[in-house]
């Protein structure tokens, strides 16, 4: 039995096109659920607390992430976050004679009136740690506080 | 310079070489899947802060203010807590959801609209985040959006 011959035109070069496909579709699913180049200063070395309900936040446009801590700072405890605009890491005292924590979010709150807080703690964490925030929270008007939490029902842990 | 032409019979491969393009994007899409992370997604719990330490402020004079429900949270040892609500004391949150769904149906029953009806968690200073989030976390298994933590200066 004859074959038909083939007109092999480049010999041997594979159709690549649908491979090209394929990854540049990977590649574009990869690039939009990557959270690459939002930094929001938050510790990733936090253990949250575990729920089963909780809601997302789609955009972290308006938001201030703050990691608090058990640690003393200058009479209060010690507060983390990244500051907006320049991007850089900071310490705040939470309570104490000098609440710095006040100052600076209601500094924001000039700026962003609708601002969302996340607060980030250990689940550790005593409530007179967290009390300080929420109270320096109160006095910059921050209506929105948001407590960053895991989702227990897909293993928990950060 | 000889420019060679092609044979007769011969295809001339016109088509741009993509090697280097898919060598690119094949790293890239590399690093992206690297550093996705699909696991234990973050969530968040909303809340307001009672605002109790500013002093009040002075209401509309049609507003006409329902009773919060305070949920106070002790943490006799770190392994457990106690909520304390009206006459109920419990230590499970599915109890304490249970709990505040009664009560939330009998504010509904005398015509409080649900979105009017505020919770305040009122925790111990010694308390676990995870208990104080437990708690928070049963408001909203009972359908209650308006929640706020107690907070004054110690």
């Amino acid at each position: 039995m004859r074959l038909p011959k083939r007109h092999l035109g480049g010999l041997g070069a594979p159709n690549i096109t649908p491979l090209c496909d394929i990854m540049l579709s990977l590649l574009i699913f990869f690039m939009l659920v990557s959270r690459a180049g939002i930094e929001t200063g938050a510790d990733e070395n936090l253990v949250l607390p575990e729920v089963l309900q909780g809601v997302k936040i789609e955009s972290f446009g308006e938001t201030v992430t703050l990691n608090v801590y058990d640690l003393e700072l200058n009479g209060g405890n010690l507060v983390t976050t990244r500051r907006p605009l320049t991007s850089t890491d900071i310490e705040l005292t939470a309570g104490g004679s000098q609440d710095e924590l006040a100052e600076f979010l209601t500094a924001i709150t000039n700026e962003i009136p609708n601002l969302k807080l996340i607060v980030r703690t250990d689940q550790t964490l005593e409530y007179r740690y967290v009390e300080p925030v929420l109270l320096a929270a109160s006095q910059a008007q921050v209506e929105s506080v948001n407590f960053a939490v895991v989702d227990a029902s897909q293993g928990g842990g950060s | 310079m000889k420019r060679r032409s092609p044979k007769i019979g011969q295809q001339q491969d016109t088509a741009p070489n993509l090697t280097p393009v898919v060598n690119i994007a094949m790293v890239v899409l590399v690093v992206f899947m690297l550093s996705a992370s699909f696991a234990a997604e973050e969530l968040f719990l909303r809340s307001t802060v009672s605002a109790e330490a500013q002093g009040a402020v002075a209401p509309d004079e049609d507003f006409v203010p329902t009773e919060p429900l305070e949920i106070r949270v002790s943490a006799p040892d770190a392994d457990r807590f106690i909520a304390r609500i009206g006459g109920n004391v419990t230590s499970d949150t599915e109890e304490l959801a249970a709990i505040l769904t009664t009560l939330r149906d009998q504010e509904i029953a005398v015509g409080t609209e649900i979105d009017d009806i505020q919770v305040i968690i009122r925790p111990d200073g010694n308390v676990p985040q995870k208990f104080t989030i437990a708690v928070q976390e049963a408001t909203i298994r009972a359908e209650l959006t308006k929640v706020a933590f107690a907070a004054s200066a110690r």
